[in-house]
């Protein structure tokens, strides 16, 4: 099934970078409303793998999938060199639908950029990126109880750290046989899990006006930047066996930014971010 | 509402037909109310008119999601031979939530391997958080050296917020290397 047919009718092209002395470039933004409308729940529930999933003894459909280390970037300047944009964001929504393929989830979480480094958007743009790898609910209002799922998952994936967090997302676009299972902008490399790194955030409190880099669109991009900036919480590799694990693994969230910082000043690159 | 520790107030207004209703995540901002007992008092300011102040009390209870554990099918081969085995557990909510930003479940798995002679053997793993969408599965290793069938099952202990749970079993036959 042909769950993503063709995008292209609902993709908007993204401004060019003018006049910030970064490369111009136009890229295809994927929004998380087209690929809703794209895929409504009626669409999703009636999918093969809502169909495999409801068929299940426990209606619930669990493959796990091992990443092959050949491809998984050795260190930083490689993974910055095969990214089309490199950014700090903080989260705002994401759904998971089946892939364009049918074979699997994906799953596209739309972000708002704290800072760049490389690519078109810039600080305060919102931007959409997928993983070819998800848990996705088989809901038909009103949903059953419990409700069926199936869930494609990387082995090894996860953080011990609790939520929110800020996303260090170093992405690529999806190109060839990568676009039937994730459209648009993905994580770099290692099949989709390598590229993504997490920073804690504190949880909101009752009495903050502010949020952090996390949930809803009212968080503020500046708030949120200085908050990474002087971060002290060890920066967090979700995918265990990230080699860039061995050499960064505990560093502080502010020394990682520096790290990548220093990484895109050696390709000629500039930070871009916004106190506002 | 007066969550262990600490009051939390919001106002609300009443609407033609005198109710008032509040969303007791926003009172959150919007994080999950944590597992406990809560009281909640409204407090009705009168008007200037017509009606005096008066104030009603309410306790209620938030307690523990209900949590779905299962070993991945992609883990569970009919078939292997005697050595070592992975085995992928997952632990998820029981039903959606409703609320945003709810937690995936975490901690502790116990994986327990039955054969239809001897001792089980266990082994255990522990699940952490994913990102949005793609959530953490505990990979659990254990060796399977004696050849036969057995009955492997994945117990979740539980956190904070989700009760325990245990997996459908996964019969697997270990055979004899050749």
């Amino acid at each position: 099934m042909k769950a993503i047919c063709n995008l292209a009718g609902g993709l908007l092209v993204a401004a060019a970078a003018l006049g910030t002395g970064a490369p111009q470039s136009t890229t295809q933004d994927l929004r998380l409303s087209d690929i809703r409308a794209q895929q409504p729940k009626e669409t999703i529930f009636a999918s093969e793998l809502c169909q495999r999933a409801r068929e299940d003894s426990q209606g619930w459909v669990i493959k796990t999938h091992a990443i092959d280390p050949k491809t998984l970037v050795q260190d930083l300047n490689t993974l910055m060199e095969r990214s089309d944009e490199v950014i700090l964001a903080g989260m705002l929504d994401y759904a998971v639908v089946p892939s364009p393929s049918g074979e699997r989830p994906a799953t596209y979480t739309e972000v708002k950029i704290v800072r760049s480094w490389k690519g078109p958007h810039r600080a305060g743009d919102v931007l959409t990126y997928g993983v070819p790898f998800g848990s996705l609910p088989c809901e038909q209002p009103p949903p059953s109880s419990p409700t069926p799922r199936f869930d494609f998952v990387p082995a090894d994936f996860g953080v011990t750290a609790s939520p929110p967090y800020a996303y260090l997302l170093f992405l690529r676009q999806s190109k060839g046989n990568e676009t039937q299972l994730v459209q648009g902008l993905r994580l770099a490399a290692g099949e989709g899990v390598q590229g993504i790194f997490m920073i804690q955030v504190p949880a909101p409190l009752p009495t903050d006006t502010e949020r952090y880099c996390n949930g809803s669109r009212k968080w503020n991009v500046g708030h949120c930047n200085s908050y990474v900036e002087t971060s002290q919480s060890p920066v967090l590799f979700p995918y265990a066996h990230d080699p860039l694990a061995k050499r960064y693994g505990g560093m502080s969230a502010s020394d990682f930014l520096r790290e990548v910082r220093s990484v895109a000043t050696a390709e000629g690159l500039k930070e871009m971010s916004s106190s506002k | 509402m007066n969550p262990a520790g600490g009051t939390e107030a919001t106002t609300v207004t009443l609407n033609e037909s005198g109710t008032a209703a509040w969303d007791m995540a926003t009172l959150e901002g919007g994080t999950l109310i944590p597992v406990g007992s809560y009281t909640v008092t409204a407090l009705y300011l009168g008007d200037d008119e017509y009606y005096s102040e008066a104030t009603g009390t309410n306790t209620f209870a938030v307690e523990k999601a209900s949590s779905t554990s299962a070993i991945s099918s992609s883990s569970c081969p009919s078939s292997v031979v005697a050595g070592s085995q992975s085995f992928s557990v997952s632990v998820r909510w029981t039903n959606n939530p409703t609320a945003t930003g709810a937690v995936e479940p975490t901690d502790q798995v116990i994986l327990y391997a039955n054969p239809y002679s001897g001792s089980s053997i266990t082994g255990t793993g522990t699940l952490s958080q994913g990102i949005p969408g793609v959530p953490s599965t505990a990979t659990i290793k254990i060796t399977l050296t004696a050849a036969g069938q057995y009955t492997v099952t994945a117990a979740y202990q539980g956190d904070a917020n989700y009760s325990t749970s245990t997996s459908e079993q996964c019969v697997i036959t270990v055979t004899k290397p050749t």
